[in-house]
């Protein structure tokens, strides 16, 4: 996905100095790792901060197939001759673009290892299929994003690829910013979205390993948007709320006797 | 509200306070109180007042109204007491933290709070009313029950700030030579009005004077008190046994007819008399239970994912998956798809390999856990052996949960050979860890251990519902088996002959032992040095608790 300065700036509230962090760490041609549960504005701040650089952003979302030949690139066969295609993060180091690697975690360690050599002081990509490096472009920057809490139970980010990471933790926003988000993002009444906003406090309060992951700010724009869409915001809660969290009967029950208790009809 | 029953209220005070708590009800009438571990609410009132009565005591819990420091000073005197509840309602509703719905804060706050608040008004309204008038719905405060339990509230997660907890309220041009016309309790009680994260004044001084309060890091008796009580020690008190068991007690000997239901099934399983070398046919009476409802019930926190690494490769098998970019073998289907691929023009899948890697789990599990009254003793580090061995069997459950692994927990302990009882904590298809959990936290310790019996009772279940090659049977207990005509070389020969009928069954069986400064003597003789496990740290004896298994699994399969 690329971003430009022609299409609709991403709307992004700033929460701390993650703006600061992300703007002094590109100057200086250094990888960035956030870390955060789901939903909670990693993607979006990438986003923004690409189209506020103005650096074209390419983004691939990692998953346990990923291997280094889907990043770095492989020969396909095109009209009866085979050529050689530049993967995701060859075509960023080229173009100076920002390389946005959603849930690094979950892909292939020689995927993994393949970003190491870009990450460091040498800033190289070396191809062995073609026998060529190519040293990144000075706007070149890698963006890598896990959420710690959702990690499979064997796989963990190895210390030689964390340590090479500008590190910066996210979490849900403050209540007033979050409030505002969801305003902005679904065009509700401001009274309404400090609903959603409250009840999904109460949720991140419950202390219940099945909900671990409490109720993103995501799941708070989809209820939003399923309200302007024409559902009342009870209906929309439990179905974008409660219904995605969990399949546990006992809890849904809970969560939905709380969406009553937060939501006004 | 679509759910009025204790399960749902719990959820709602559970959200109001960032940690479970539990509800019971009280006889209709009865004016609704806590004791910081349970909310206990007037069963007269409807769905809703019901719900606004939880998430009144809730919320005084959860701003640190009901702290011990303050507590204290209320006991033995009821007129403070209520004035004092009058006050903090009043004080919540004109600042309400952000967690209180505004429904309740809408309909109660104008019942409460006089047009202009301050805390000369509210001074004002007590002198002149002498009674303070609250809404039923707002229940009462009762000293005695809440620092009886203060010691044991657990930490929560999303507690309230400090700012949040005491509120805004400060006092605004006091006349203190209005005292003088206040009873004595009053007069003390304003003191409890003053904010102690005040910058000072002459009322913060003389409160922190009174009640000996300091900021934390000053010391004083209550400085590391005030913020809501200590994260929990786990200590569980050995309670009285439940009811169904004392009327079983109360029976003539020989054979006493049990009080259960006539739905209640009835499981009789024999006994091996190492003296005769033959089995006592029909000798003990195993009945499955449900755990019954206790008034304080602790709940239970676990860390599932410690536990979940090393129960990771239990109980995996190889697959052969194919569409891999590299593997074992090449994928004849993927080669000629390829090779298709390629002939019409397109873009090849490179991935034509086939591997075989350990990817595919079959395993069941039986979890026992020993109930006897010998793991209500106290470890070294204040914890009893009873929470220890919760803790960790819940952490079990998550775990294998998270792992999809069916599970089939009982708690035991018996009284005799006719009477020996499996509570149940999950059923071998349940799914989901929640009802389990429940189940756990209203366990208590009590009785003995028939183990011979227990075993083959769970032998007998785990081998009718699993559908699985491989099967694992963990019983976690502190000590040696021992009941009424049960102990000593004949219940260990009994013991191990049901490990051996487990065995047979191609059940691999691990006993656990945690925290218990019993001998070992008597497990280690029983399970054997390779499939008994003593965990007095368990993060440090994971790693052979996983070893075990994986021992005993392979020599049952090996058969």
């Amino acid at each position: 996905m690329l971003a430009n300065k022609e299409t609709k700036p991403p709307e992004y509230f700033a929460v701390g100095t993650e703006i600061d962090v992300f703007e002094a760490a590109s100057r200086q041609g250094l990888p960035l790792m956030l870390k955060g549960p789901t939903g909670c504005g990693k993607t979006r701040f990438v986003e923004y901060m690409a189209h506020k650089l103005n650096r074209p952003l390419i983004s691939v979302t990692s998953h346990e197939d990923v291997t280094a030949s889907d990043l770095v690139g492989r020969y396909l066969l095109k009209g009866g001759e085979t050529v050689w295609e530049d993967g995701p993060l060859t075509r960023a180091a080229k173009a100076g673009a920002i390389c946005y690697l959603d849930e690094i975690v979950e892909a292939r360690a020689d995927a993994i290892v393949a970003i190491h050599s870009l990450t460091d002081h040498r800033r190289e990509l070396h191809i062995d299929r073609l026998n060529q490096t190519i040293k990144a472009h000075p706007d070149f920057m890698i963006v890598i994003s896990y959420n710690p809490g959702y990690q499979s139970l064997l796989k963990e980010l190895k210390q030689s690829t964390r340590q090479r990471m500008i590190g910066l933790d996210f979490d849900y926003p403050p209540r007033e910013i979050e409030e505002k988000i969801v305003a902005a993002e679904c065009g509700l009444d401001p009274a309404r979205a400090a609903e959603l906003v409250q009840l999904a406090h109460a949720i991140r309060r419950l202390d219940t390993p099945e909900l671990s992951e409490g109720a993103s700010t995501r799941t708070l724009i989809s209820a939003g948007l399923l309200h302007r869409g024409g559902c009342s915001l009870r209906r929309s809660a439990t179905a974008a709320i409660s219904s995605a969290l969990t399949d546990d009967v006992e809890i849904l029950q809970g969560l939905n006797d709380l969406i009553e208790l937060y939501i006004s009809e | 509200m679509s759910n009025s029953s204790s399960t749902g209220l719990g959820f709602i005070a559970h959200s109001l306070l960032g940690r479970p708590v539990a509800v019971e009800f009280i006889p209709a009438g009865g004016l609704s109180y806590t004791n910081g571990l349970c909310l206990f609410i007037d069963s007269g009132l409807d769905m809703s007042a019901r719900r606004d009565a939880v998430i009144f005591q809730a919320l005084l819990l959860a701003s640190g109204s009901l702290d011990a420091c303050y507590i204290k000073r209320l006991r033995g005197r009821p007129r403070a007491t209520r004035n004092y509840l009058f006050l903090e309602a009043a004080r919540l509703l004109h600042n309400p933290p952000h967690r209180l719905p505004h429904v309740f804060a809408d309909r109660y706050s104008l019942e409460i709070i006089p047009p202009s608040c301050s805390e000369n008004a509210l001074l004002q309204a007590l002198k002149s009313t002498g009674e303070p008038g609250l809404p039923q719905v707002f229940g009462r405060i009762r000293p005695g029950p809440l620092l009886k339990y203060s010691g044991e509230l657990p930490a929560g997660k999303g507690a309230l700030s400090e700012s949040e907890r005491r509120g805004q309220f400060t006092p605004q041009n006091f006349d203190d030579s209005e005292d003088d016309d206040l009873p004595e309790d009053n007069f003390s009680l304003l003191k409890l009005l003053s904010n102690p994260l005040s910058s000072g004044g002459v009322f913060a001084k003389m409160f922190e004077d009174i009640l000996g309060l300091k900021r934390s890091g000053e010391g004083g008796e209550n400085s590391d008190n005030s913020s809501g009580g200590t994260p929990v020690s786990g200590a569980r008190k050995v309670l009285k046994i439940g009811s169904n068991v004392v009327e079983y007690l109360g029976q003539e000997e020989g054979h006493p007819d049990l009080k259960i239901s006539d739905m209640t099934t009835l499981y009789s399983y024999p006994e091996w008399d190492r003296y005769k070398g033959s089995y006592k046919a029909d000798w003990a009476k195993v009945v499955e239970l449900d755990p019954p409802e206790i008034q304080d019930a602790v709940p239970l926190r676990a860390d599932w994912r410690k536990v979940a690494r090393y129960l990771h490769p239990l109980g995996l098998e190889y697959k052969i998956t194919s569409r891999q970019p590299r593997g074992d073998d090449i994928d004849l289907q993927n080669l000629i798809d390829y090779i298709i691929q390629v002939k019409a023009g397109q873009s090849p899948d490179e991935n034509i390999y086939r591997r075989n890697q350990k990817s595919r789990r079959d395993m069941s599990i039986a979890l026992l856990v020993d109930l006897s009254e010998s793991t209500g003793d106290i470890c070294a580090n204040g914890e009893s052996v009873f929470s220890r061995q919760m803790t960790f069997a819940l952490s079990l459950l998550e775990a294998f949960d998270k792992l999809a692994v069916p599970v089939l927990a009982y708690g035991f302990h018996s009284w005799g050979r006719h009477h020996v009882q499996m509570m149940k904590i999950r059923h071998l298809n349940s799914k989901g860890s929640y009802h389990a959990r429940k189940c756990c936290e209203r366990l208590q310790p009590a009785g003995f251990t028939r183990m011979g019996a227990a075993i083959r009772h769970s032998c007998h279940q785990l081998s009718r519902l699993s559908q699985t090659k491989r099967n694992v049977m963990l019983v976690i207990s502190d000590g040696f088996p021992y009941d009424e005509g049960y102990e000593g070389d004949y219940a260990a020969a009994d013991t191990m002959q049901a490990l051996r009928e487990v065995r047979e069954a191609n059940i691999a069986p691990v006993c656990v032992s945690i925290g218990t400064e019993q001998s070992d003597d008597s497990l280690l003789q029983i399970f054997g040095a390779t499939s008994f496990i003593r965990m007095d740290n368990v993060p440090a004896a994971l790693s052979r608790f996983q070893k075990a298994v994986q021992y005993e699994l392979a020599r049952v399969l090996r058969g």
